[in-house]
């Protein structure tokens, strides 16, 4: 009995210190440029209570790089009221189909030698394009992994910085606090821009990636009130998912709710941070711009709507007609071009999540 | 049949080469695999029973719905596990279970790589057995309850952000766990059993209010212990996982149905000792939403000891 005791006695103790022994390793660890354990590497200046690992891990949502665009005249695959993204590279159009961006979030391209970075969140429905550095060795973006106000971080693959999409600027990383060059994007319904731009291209689902293109990824969330990740605050003034076009700054916005707009096109004068605006919409036809009226000669235009000849939108007391990318197609002013502000369309909860203060204009 | 003699039947019913419950929650909101390791068979009175396992999950289909697709970023995923187990009878009839367990998770895509290792959750377990296969029965039964405990970390962070779920080494949550198993010699001998399980995991939030999703598992399969110090077993489990929570919302693209093969086999070093070889491999899955990552097979690789009474 006493050696039976004896071995009943060593056999735990034997099984529990190899356990631990297999355990002192703990912690995370990595390589790649991680950082072990707890101890942040990284500075950041966004709080990181915020920041939330989605799951997939980084590049584990594959970014594009020079995908392929086809005819929009050949296209079968998105359908009339499915929405889109639209940038405009010198006389070309392009089209960005969301449901190819959900998922991938993220296309490099270069236009005119210029390269740039197309971002597309789908949890929070906000898209921005911006000019990427010709001169880093690789200019291109990747998805990070992370989320922050579960928004995506995209991160730069030449210096490894992270840049939040919504604040619109770099937030961890050696280009921390570096802001981006914007680029308009457009968003709006496929027919919409058929109908506007009959010789855009759309990117096609040729992607290299074996997608199921005609699924959503992410179940009801679009329609319901469900949040995935914490974010800093809420406020239900609308509801979270509703869709609103909006401009900031670092620490402000101020949204304009795009089916607010009313079936034909409206404009709307509006200061922003002292800053002269006009916001145009149709929520028929489900587009919405933000531009400065401010021109570089210190003129400030005012602006009426245009109906029914889209993409022109708006014309102002000096007579030049405007379209949706901001260009001056006809008038004195034929050519100028509108000066861009920080503005895409987003979710509310984002906004709100994003920006200590956010007023509404259409409530 | 005395009770030495059916022994090597206890061993073999207890080593882990078939998991109670495949339980490798290995969707992209992954879990530690753990109640796997757990032996079925419950352990007679006066007895003392210690395994330790070795698990492999490798993490690397992609799957849509019931469809796998190919993987074009070339990610690496795995889980191991090392998991140890020590029971002891307190009656004949009931018996109780702990279980401790290391985990590691490696992900690796492109030239990023991340390791992840530490002290995972632990399983205590009442088991009671009203009946036994030996000279009197030819069939066996057992029920467990008991909860699992989240010692290891859950807040395992890299460049000062919390890593997902599926990488902590912990659930960080505490859980309730309700099994049964049952089988039925067909020899005389009771060499030959044919066997069923059922078990059933409830989870809850951890300290980020995420939960994983609630499992339901059930088994059937059959071992034969030949008359050499070899053994063999097979069976076919299926698993449903509903989806993980967080903040109490449904998180998509987790949580569905698997249907896996389990077999293995087992070599008696002695009346005592064994040790044993078994692996898992997906037969059919049906996973919710749109895409998922999820085991492509697991290995396990065990050693058991049993120190029976003087009876």
């Amino acid at each position: 009995m006493d050696a039976l005791s004896g071995r009943i006695t060593l056999v735990p103790v034997l099984l529990v210190t190899a356990l631990l022994t297999a355990a002192c390793g703990g912690g995370g660890g990595g390589g790649g440029g991680g950082a072990p354990g707890n101890a942040p590497a990284r500075e950041w200046i966004i709080p990181t209570t915020f920041v939330a690992n989605g799951g997939p891990g980084k590049d584990g949502i594959p970014a594009l790089v020079e995908p392929a665009f086809a005819p929009i005249s050949a296209n079968s695959a998105v359908g009339p009221f499915d929405l889109v993204l639209a940038v405009q590279t010198g006389n070309q159009v392009k089209v960005y189909p969301q449901d190819i961006l959900d998922w991938h979030e993220v296309v490099n391209e270069t236009a005119e030698g210029a390269p740039f970075v197309l971002s597309y969140c789908p949890l929070t429905a906000s898209a921005v394009a911006w000019r990427t550095s010709a001169t880093d060795t690789d200019p291109t973006f990747g998805v990070s992994g992370l989320l922050f106000n579960s928004n995506l971080l995209l991160y730069d693959r030449w210096t490894d910085s992270y840049w939040s999409q919504m604040l619109q600027l770099s937030v961890s990383g050696s280009r921390r606090m570096e802001e981006p060059t914007n680029i308009q994007v457009i968003e709006t319904t496929f027919a919409t821009v058929e109908s506007m731009y009959p010789n855009a291209v759309v990117l096609t689902r040729d992607t290299g990636h074996a997608r199921n293109y005609d699924n959503y990824p992410y179940g009801n969330y679009r329609s319901n009130r469900d949040l995935l990740f914490s974010v800093e605050r809420g406020d239900n003034r609308l509801h979270e998912k509703a869709r609103a076009i909006g401009i900031h700054n670092d620490n402000q916005a101020k949204v304009y709710q795009l089916d607010g707009f009313g079936s034909s096109t409206q404009t709307v004068h509006d200061n922003f941070d002292g800053q002269p605006i006009v916001v145009a919409g149709n929520s028929a036809e489900s587009v919405a711009v933000i531009y400065s009226r401010m021109l570089s000669d210190g003129t400030i235009l005012q602006f009426d709507p245009i109906q029914s000849d889209l993409p022109n939108i708006m014309q102002d007391t000096e007579g030049n007609v405007w379209d949706i990318f901001g260009t001056a197609q006809s008038g004195p002013r034929a050519g100028a071009q509108l000066e861009l502000v920080k503005s895409y369309s987003a979710m509310w909860f984002a906004w709100v999540a994003h920006f200590d203060t956010v007023e509404v204009h259409f409530n | 049949m005395t009770m030495r003699s059916a022994l090597p039947l206890a061993i073999l019913a207890s080593l882990p080469l078939i998991p109670l419950h495949a339980s490798a929650q290995t969707c992209s909101c992954a879990s530690v695999p753990l109640l796997g390791s757990m032996q079925p068979a419950s352990t007679e009175g006066d007895e003392w029973f210690f395994a330790t396992t070795y698990e492999h999950h490798e993490i690397s289909d992609l799957v849509a719905g019931s469809s796998t697709v190919p993987d074009t970023t070339g990610r690496i995923r795995t889980a191991t596990a090392l998991v140890m187990e020590a029971s002891r009878g307190v009656t004949d009839k009931w018996a109780v279970s702990a279980l401790l367990s290391s985990v590691e998770h490696k992900r690796a895509i492109g030239g990023e790589s991340i390791r992840t290792s530490g002290l995972g959750d632990a399983i205590l377990l009442a088991k009671y057995s009203p009946r036994r296969i030996s000279l009197y029965s030819d069939s066996a039964l057992s029920f467990g309850f008991g909860a699992r405990v989240p010692l290891g970390d859950d807040d395992l962070a890299r460049d000062g952000v919390f890593l997902s779920e599926d990488l902590q080494s912990s659930t960080g949550a505490n859980g309730a766990i309700a099994w049964t198993y049952w089988a039925k010699a067909m020899n005389d001998s009771g060499s030959a059993q044919i066997y069923t399980s059922a078990s059933f995991t409830a989870n809850g939030d951890n300290s980020r209010n995420y939960q994983f999703g609630d499992e339901a598992t059930v088994s059937f399969g059959g071992s034969i212990q030949m008359r050499s110090p070899w053994g063999f077993a097979a069976d076919i489990s299926y698993r449903n996982a509903n989806r993980d929570r967080r903040n109490n919302f449904e998180i998509p693209n987790t949580g569905g149905d698997w249907l896996d093969l389990n077999a293995g086999f087992q070599y008696r070093v002695s009346e005592s000792l064994g040790i044993g070889f078994g692996g898992t491999f997906p037969l059919k899955r049906n996973l919710n939403d749109q895409l998922q990552f999820t085991t492509s097979y697991a290995w396990r690789a065990s050693v058991s000891y049993v120190i029976g009474s003087e009876r």
